[in-house]
């Protein structure tokens, strides 16, 4: 499987941008992925969630979109988009410690069951891969 | 080899940064990485080689991006770094708010990679070009503007202020070379860098610049309730607290008329009214006006017609009379330069003269009137005319240009001079500089045989003791000082008009009064004793043909007032000495011609003007003075005192006759005759002394 082909089964909808990015460098790219895959980040997404915490959240999910976005893993990208901005206002208000009720997370909680599918599946290609 | 630039990658994903850092590797920079803004200030502020961009991440744990920007706005970084924001795509606010803070550029995320490239590159090109322009712009001593980045600054500040009043303040130091020299280079800078400084906390200055080594501007605006004194005030105060005292500054001021008048041209003049005030003890300030650049064009445009003028001999020898104050006949001239240009007209020496003594072309002039005096004095002997000495103007500098006394020797001897027609008149003021080198050569001319007249007399600032010490024959004394309409202060200036002639009579030197333009002066001075008169009174300077016309007409009318003209005496046979000889009595005359005619020419006049005229015209071929006390006209003791005041009698043996009387005999040796011959003659006395004359007058002659 080359790089493209990759880049099309992880539903990637900018591959002559993402392949750019990564200067062509396959091996560069799967180690990219394996590390998002792996972030600390998704340990904190989940506890802080689960907890309704905005800011712990949206911090969480702004990082791991920002990195979904240029490994070009389109899907996860956008789920992580529809975590992030709901928080956003609230997040960036300063006042944030508390559980927000302005926030729907029951909401959100189900957009967030799609991103570890996504994540699950992201792995499942990438995993197997040995660089 | 060329320098990396260092950029430094910030962001709390590690994947984020390597991306990056990948695709900035294609363009060879030096990557350094931070996971957060604490991190990224401790690395910017920690690096000895400056890095060039910061790639900055907003939302980071510890210290944000928004934060670290705060920072280093307070910091004042971000003169030495710039900022990149990379945000993602959709955050508007965001993008707005870091530009707010200082970023100068953004980045969106997902990265496009080329675009990431392209404006890293764009970024490290306008740095450049920015460190370029500041080098250029700024004088690297200082800080302030250069020359041509203060007149563009300011330039802009005029013409997007209209409406606003603006001047101009440039300042110089005085004595800076001597400051140089006092404290060093390195000291010096440190003055400048503290000038600079200075100009900085300008009271409502805008713009400010160093325009040369000393000289500082500052563009300010005008507050229409503080008055130029006000502003002066507070310059001043501002350097009262610069920790060296003894540098003086003069400072120039220049009020905008028009906001398009080009800022070169208002350095200028703001510079050209400190021109004004260079030489002012007490004067630290002057606002320039516009007869300043008149006066300036003027200068140049007559600095640039000299040298043309000269070769086409615009300047012209003028003459002013001098007379007898006793016999009131003619006795010499002053030249006097005039510039008859071809279109610009007479232009008057009070213009031009300042102008050569400063650029030094007035010595060229100078030589120039030398030789037009010698070629007029030739132009008398050769025509066997009357001569009369003609004195001609010695400027200070001409010392220091030529090596005078040779120099002024030769002129004259190339035409066949006496130097003795040629006087030079020195000014007082010339003595005050160099004294010892001037000195040596004036007393060089003198020996020469050159008359030395001292020039404005009583406005230099010699000590008693020095005026006995200057090699001079002649004071000249301008008058203008007493012209005055008060008449009290008028009545001091007479006391110190009969102060300075009774101070030159007591030294023993002839005076000269210039200036001089009423009949009642002319009685004045000869009641004081002064001995020649210069001025309206009897002439204004004249050119040279009219000039000729009046010494004709004088001199026909002293020979129309003489009983006896001398000017029948035969002088042709000059195998014999020539005596001149003042006897009325014509039982004497009979005596004296039958004694001395089979060895001498003898003239006979029959006064002392007569005798006085005589001498003036034939000084250089009279071999013998035998004067009788007896004159009609003069005390002889007088006469010979005017003789000796005049420097004749060092020249010309004078050999008194009268009644055999000890108290004359005793004055006439005392006066400087050589010898005395009582009355009646006895044949082989008088022979004898007459001999003894004629051989010291030889002797003078040789020993001269």
């Amino acid at each position: 499987m080359d790089f493209k082909d990759l880049l099309e089964n992880l539903n990637c909808k900018d591959i002559e941008l993402t392949l750019k990015r990564f200067v062509g460098d396959y091996d560069f790219y799967i180690e990219s992925v394996k590390e998002f895959i792996n972030d600390v980040r998704w340990m904190s997404l989940d506890k802080s969630i689960k907890a309704k915490l905005v800011k712990e959240t949206f911090d969480a999910a702004h990082l791991l979109k920002g990195v979904a976005g240029n490994c070009g893993l389109t899907t996860i990208y956008n789920l992580l988009i529809q975590i992030v901005e709901p928080l956003r206002d609230e997040a960036e208000s300063e006042n944030d410690k508390v559980i927000k009720n302005s926030v729907d997370f029951e909401k959100l909680f189900l957009v967030y069951e799609k991103v570890l599918e996504e994540r699950i599946r992201i792995n499942d290609i990438i995993g197997g891969i040995e660089i | 080899m060329k320098l990396q630039d260092r950029i430094l990658v910030v962001d709390d994903s590690s994947t984020n940064r390597k991306i990056l850092k990948r695709i900035l590797a294609l363009d060879n920079y030096e990557i350094l990485e931070a996971e957060n803004g604490q991190q990224a200030l401790e690395t910017i502020l920690n690096q000895s080689k400056p890095i060039s961009i910061v790639l900055l991440d907003l939302s980071m744990p510890v210290m944000d991006g928004f934060e670290l920007l705060k920072v280093m706005e307070n910091l004042d970084l971000f003169k030495k770094v710039s900022v990149i924001v990379t945000t993602g795509f959709d955050v508007i606010n965001t993008e707005l708010k870091s530009l707010q803070l200082g970023a100068i550029e953004f980045i969106t995320k997902p990265y496009n990679a080329d675009i990431v490239r392209h404006r890293v590159r764009s970024i490290l090109k306008l740095r450049r070009n920015t460190a370029l322009i500041n080098t250029l712009e700024v004088d690297p001593l200082t800080g302030l503007y250069n020359r041509e980045s203060f007149y563009l600054h300011a330039k802009e500040v005029l013409l997007s202020n209209p409406t606003k009043k603006y001047q101009l303040i440039c300042s110089d130091i005085i004595n800076f070379k001597m400051l140089n020299t006092k404290y060093g280079a390195e000291a010096c800078d440190n003055i400048l860098t503290g000038i600079a400084n200075f100009y900085k906390k300008t009271k409502d200055g805008i713009v400010c610049g160093r325009l040369g080594s000393d000289i500082f501007v500052v563009l300010r605006e005008m507050v229409s309730h503080k008055s130029q004194e006000e502003v002066n005030k507070e310059f001043l105060t501002n350097f009262s607290h610069f920790p060296i005292k003894d540098f003086y500054m003069k400072f120039g001021v220049y009020e905008v008329e028009s906001n398009s008048t080009p800022v070169s041209i208002m350095c200028d003049c703001a510079r050209l009214a400190i021109t004004t005030i260079k030489n002012k003890y007490g004067a630290t300030f002057a606002v320039y006006d516009i007869s300043m650049r008149k006066n300036l064009e003027r200068e140049q445009q007559l600095t640039s017609y000299m040298e043309q003028a000269l070769e086409e001999n615009q300047f012209k020898m003028y003459l002013q009379p001098k007379h007898n104050s006793i016999t009131e006949h003619l006795y010499g001239a002053e030249a006097l330069v005039r510039w008859v240009h071809p279109v610009f007209g007479l232009i008057t020496p009070d213009e031009f003269i300042p102008i050569f003594e400063k650029n030094g072309f007035i010595s060229k002039l100078d030589y120039y009137m030398w030789e037009e005096a010698c070629k007029l004095l030739k132009k008398w002997i050769d025509a066997k005319e009357k001569i009369i000495p003609i004195s001609v103007n010695v400027s200070r500098i001409d010392f220091l240009t030529f090596d005078l006394p040779s120099k002024i020797y030769n002129l004259v001897e190339s035409y066949n001079i006496p130097p003795s027609m040629l006087h030079l008149e020195i000014t007082e003021s010339a003595y005050t500089t160099e004294a010892e080198r001037i000195i040596a050569d004036v007393k060089s001319l003198r020996m020469q045989g050159f008359l030395i007249e001292m020039d404005d007399f009583g406005s230099g600032y010699s000590s008693l003791n020095m005026l006995a010490e200057l090699p001079i024959d002649i004071l000249k004394l301008d008058m203008k000082f007493i012209h005055s309409e008060d008449t009290s202060v008028n009545n001091s200036k007479m006391t110190i008009l009969n102060f300075v002639i009774g101070l030159s009579k007591w030294l023993k030197y002839p005076t000269i009064a210039e200036g001089v333009e009423k009949q009642e002066e002319v009685e004045l001075l000869k009641s004081m004793g002064c001995n020649y008169i210069q001025g309206y009174f009897y002439s204004k300077p004249i050119s040279v043909n009219d000039f000729e016309s009046y010494k004709k007409k004088c001199f026909k009318n002293e020979v129309k007032s003489d009983t006896k003209s001398f000017d029948n005496i035969d002088l042709s046979d000059n195998s014999k000495p020539l005596l001149m000889l003042t006897e009325t009595d014509e039982e004497y005359r009979q005596m004296l011609t039958k004694i001395l005619s089979p060895y001498y020419t003898i003239a006979f006049v029959n006064s002392c003007t007569n005798a006085y005229e005589f001498l003036v015209r034939y000084y250089n071929v009279i071999n013998c003075i035998v004067l009788d006390l007896l004159m009609p006209d003069m005390d002889a003791f007088r006469l010979v005192d005017i003789l000796k005041e005049e420097g004749y009698i060092k020249k010309i043996p004078v050999v008194m006759t009268s009644e055999a009387e000890l108290n004359n005999e005793k004055n006439a040796i005392q006066l400087g005759a050589t010898s005395f011959v009582p009355k009646p003659f006895d044949e082989e006395i008088l022979l004898h002394h007459i001999k003894l004359a004629v051989n010291e007058y030889e002797l003078r002659k040789l020993h001269s």
